[in-house]
């Protein structure tokens, strides 16, 4: 790690801590935002995602090795955690806190389309598209989810008045069912890109997933594997940084629910 | 504009049947459908109340529903100021949803739980391009200008009740279809609103369906009743004809079922037997044969359905015996 | 006749999320039921009787309810509050048995009627399966099942409203409870079927010889079905009275109000009387006397002191009592408004 990486990491930390601040600073005024900010979880869920965010954008900053450089397979393979190699090196001699930062940018990028995919396949794509979708990305279950919020909803009462006022479809759904079909979708959704994360995760493993040499999450851990007895490092940290997403994924999730629901008193 | 007492909306043979699901994933035969209106007629005069009666399953609600063509008929025709509401094309349907409209039973489902009272009565001036001011109407019921900044979670079931009659009373409307307001209220609430429906009722000369299962909280509001068994309307007169001498067997029994507020209240008791049977397999012959308590009752009720017929002047029964009433 | 179920200064709280305070729910109720006597428990939503109700056999959830110390239900000589969890449980369903409103939602859907009515015998009297069934069947006959040989097997799902209402009932007095606390039995049903549940409830009374502790809030069904009457409004007692006494001699003007407010069959009204205003909040209720804000003769001395349970002395019926400072000063009883 050279002195510019320590800067760096210290500047992703400041804005993710930044960003936090900034956003609670406007929850004094607005009830949204306080409602957002109701659970300590959300505000960590939220600086977590921030920092990798930040992360991701500036890996060429943080990572004081080329990811996919074998560095010396001979000498350098299994290196514990030091203050030249941060997190230790893998079986293959490659620094593994680099590969955590560039594999930030395959998960998160990979969470995110996932989720948008299984939201939008909800409310009605062909039957082929959703076919692969799921075969894809086990998206089966937030889709599903979509299209029950929104048959219940539409025999609710108040559903029912603003067709009666003569209010159209687009208005209809746009007022009356997305905003109250937003929370558990949110949710699910959340919970999905975790779920996204660990398929990927399996599929690397199985050597289907994100292609070698490239970094993910999912195959730093299938690569370190056969030596995670002798060399625990290199599954520990992107398996410790999936958890971290998952777990950032929920709390958000759950300020994202109680924004939306103005029962919840702040 | 249509004078009082004028004819205001005419039902003709009106039939709504849900088709019966397929069983086996939709691949074996369907089964019956449920007959849930089975031709329902009746007129109402402007400025009156009908009362529409009848117990769960009647397919009270459904014909409210389906007046407003908020359920697509199976067939039957529907006028209001002599309009086809069934022929309109959507932006004439649009103009005439201004002048029907319908006030629900529930006073936890029938608002948006994620809007406040101020945007729930200001959409429908969106959508009709009106000029009103939400204070007026809350006023109007009886509600404080503070309330416009309320969620429905922070209101009572009859404060949202009230604000469900705000909402339909905004776009001004000529007819509205009153879906058992006051059934989910406590009886001190219930009187409240009943009291504001008559208030309102005579101030913008409005005109009612009041759909209701409480043969007592209907005999306060309207001027003519029909009790429904079964999708048919079995019994309509002018209310005080109904409560003073019902025709049909089954309004007589619904009558004295009601539980009523006097230990000293000495009347006989008719208890029906059974259940009500499944819309999708009503039986032949009268519906209501098999629970029928009528001495008269003969194979020709258990083959022959009767006909809605006068029986006096304004009083129409379905009941062969209706010249006989228990 | 010595009491059979004596409820003294029952307190039920429930703390409340968000710390919006205490909700006093149920704020030192008392009252007696007798053997074989039905006595009706009246109020609107929110008045705490059908936390009264679940108090008697410890069933409100805790937390947030908390039943406190202090309050006692006698039952057989022993206080069920300070009963043991077994012993309790020797209690409930067997001597002192609940109905519930809700037949959907209070039958099991995965197991037979006959399986569910079963239960019971099996746990308290410790007849085999087949005795039990055989007890089953018999239960259903005696409420009024039709073909109780074949209904035994039947789902709930398989049943109407009604027969779901008299399932409940059977599985209720299997084992010949000495009470049976039926908690608004008739509400969820149309009421040709509420006159055939009530009807049955009568029956069954009769030949069984219970009491029955009625709690609803339709005061039509209270003066066809009940004894005695206890009026609850915002967590107290503020009337009880004979049921006849009750109706003609209405004495606290919310019971006064609530009978003005119910719409006849018998008698059609220009207008009905509406009582003004909520209920207030349980974490909040008025200071005084609890009905002040809504009480049309209500004066300074409301608002200052809630006023204790009364002996009217009207009409000469003895155990006539109501919360309000009318009966001392009767000759307020001229509406301000």
């Amino acid at each position: 790690m050279t002195l510019g990486n320590w800067f760096a990491l210290l500047v992703a930390l400041v804005v993710a801590a930044e960003v936090v601040r900034a956003l609670r600073h406007r929850a004094v005024r607005q009830e949204r935002w306080r409602r957002f900010f109701r659970l300590r979880t959300t505000s960590w869920g939220l600086g977590i995602l921030t920092f990798l965010l930040a992360v991701a954008l500036a890996a060429p900053l943080l990572a004081p090795f080329d990811p996919n450089r074998q560095l010396d397979i001979v000498h350098l393979t299994n290196r514990p955690p030091s203050s030249t190699f941060l997190l230790g090196t893998d079986p293959l001699s490659r620094d593994v806190w680099s590969r955590l930062v560039y594999g930030t940018r395959v998960s998160l990028g990979i969470g995110a389309l996932g989720a948008l995919v299984a939201v939008a396949l909800g409310d009605g794509l062909p039957f082929a598209a959703l076919v692969v979708a799921i075969g894809l990305t086990s998206w089966f279950g937030t889709s599903r989810l979509v299209r029950a919020e929104v048959l219940s909803l539409r025999q609710r009462d108040f559903v029912v008045a603003a067709r009666a006022l003569g209010a159209g479809s687009s208005r209809v759904i746009v007022r009356h069912v997305l905003p109250n079909a937003a929370a558990p979708i949110i949710v699910s959704a959340a919970l999905g890109v975790g779920n996204v994360l660990l398929l990927e995760a399996a599929l690397s493993f199985l050597g289907i997933g994100v292609p070698p040499p490239d970094a993910s999450w999912g195959n730093m851990i299938a690569d370190g594997m056969p030596s995670i007895y002798t060399a625990p490092w290199s599954t520990f940290f992107p398996g410790l940084a999936i958890s971290l997403v998952v777990m950032s994924l929920n709390g958000v999730a759950d300020g994202v629910r109680d924004a939306l629901d103005p029962r919840e008193a702040p | 504009m249509t004078a009082p007492g004028s004819l205001l909306v005419e039902v003709r043979d009106l039939v709504k049947h849900y088709p019966g699901e397929r069983s086996w994933f939709g691949l074996g035969a369907p089964r019956a459908p449920v007959r849930a209106v089975d031709g329902v007629s009746f007129t109402i005069a402007s400025g009156r109340t009908l009362g529409l009666v009848g117990e769960s399953g009647s397919g009270k609600t459904t014909v409210g529903r389906t007046m407003l063509r908020l359920q697509e008929p199976t067939s039957g025709k529907v006028l209001f100021e002599g309009n086809d509401v069934f022929g309109l094309d959507a932006a004439r349907l649009r103009a005439l949803r201004r002048k029907m409209q319908i006030v629900f039973q529930d006073p936890y489902s029938s608002l948006n739980p994620r809007m406040t009272v101020e945007e729930t009565l200001r959409e429908p001036l969106e959508i009709h391009r009106l000029n009103g001011a939400v204070s007026a109407l809350l006023d109007e019921v009886g509600l404080d200008a503070a309330f416009a900044k309320r969620y429905p979670h922070e209101l009572s079931g009859g404060q949202r009740q009230r604000v469900g009659i705000a909402r339909a009373l905004s776009v001004e409307p000529r007819f509205i279809v009153c879906d058992e307001p006051v059934s989910a209220l406590d009886v001190s609430v219930q009187a409240q609103v009943l009291n504001l429906l008559a208030d309102l009722q005579a101030k913008r000369r409005l005109t009612y369906l009041f759909i209701a299962h409480d043969l007592a909280v209907v005999r306060h509001i309207a001027d003519d009743v029909a009790v429904m068994y079964l999708g048919k309307i079995v019994e309509h007169a002018p209310a005080a004809e109904i409560y003073a001498q019902p025709r049909h067997p089954y309004t007589t029994a619904l009558l004295s079922a009601v539980p009523e507020p006097n230990p000293r209240a000495s009347k006989q008791r008719i208890v029906l037997t059974g259940d009500m049977p499944s819309p999708a397999h009503p039986p032949p012959g009268c519906p209501f044969h098999p629970r029928c308590p009528h001495p008269k009752k003969s194979e020709r009720c258990r083959t022959e359905p009767p006909p809605l017929r006068p029986i006096t002047s304004g009083h129409l029964a379905a009941c062969h015996y209706a010249a006989e009433p228990m | 006749m010595s009491v059979l179920l004596r409820v003294r200064d029952l307190k039920t709280y429930f703390v409340t999320e968000h710390g919006k305070g205490t909700a006093r729910a149920v704020d030192e109720v008392s009252f007696d039921l007798y053997p074989g006597e039905t006595l009706g428990i009246v109020g609107e939503s929110g008045c705490g009787k059908t936390v009264t109700s679940l108090s008697i056999l410890r069933l409100v959830p805790e937390p947030p309810g908390h039943i406190l110390p202090g309050s006692l239900v006698e039952f057989d000589g022993r206080n069920l509050l300070a009963l043991s969890a077994p012993e309790l449980r020797a209690v409930r369903g067997n001597q002192i048995a609940m109905i519930f409103q809700e037949p959907m939602t209070s039958l099991n859907p995965v197991f037979t009627v006959g399986d569910q009515i079963a239960e019971a015998a099996i746990i308290h009297q410790h007849l085999s399966r087949r005795a039990a069934r055989a007890r089953a069947i018999e239960m259903l006959r005696l409420v009024g099942i039709p073909d109780p040989d074949e209904r035994v097997d039947h789902y709930p799902h398989q049943l109407s409203g009604g027969m779901r209402q008299r399932v409940m009932i059977a599985m209720a007095l299997i084992c010949h409870p000495k009470v049976l606390i039926a908690d608004e039995p008739t509400t969820a049903l149309d009421v040709t079927i509420q006159a055939q549940i009530l009807e049955l409830l009568d029956r069954l009374q009769q030949e069984l010889g219970m009491a029955v502790l009625l709690i609803t809030h339709d005061l039509g069904v209270v003066a066809g079905h009940a004894d005695r009457v206890v009026v609850m409004y915002a967590g107290r007692v503020v009337e009880t009275a004979t049921t006849e006494a009750l109706f003609e001699h209405p004495t606290h003007p919310y019971t006064e109000g609530l009978l003005a407010a119910v719409p006849r069959i018998d008698a059609r009204r220009a207008r009905l009387q509406a009582i003004p205003g909520q209920v207030p909040a349980a974490t909040a209720w008025p200071p005084g006397c609890r009905f002040h804000p809504r009480c049309p003769y209500a004066w300074d001395k409301c608002v200052a002191q809630e006023p204790p349970l009364l002996e009217t002395g009207e009409g000469n019926a003895a155990g006539h009592t109501a919360r309000c400072w009318l009966v001392t000063e009767p000759e307020r009883r001229a509406p301000k408004r």
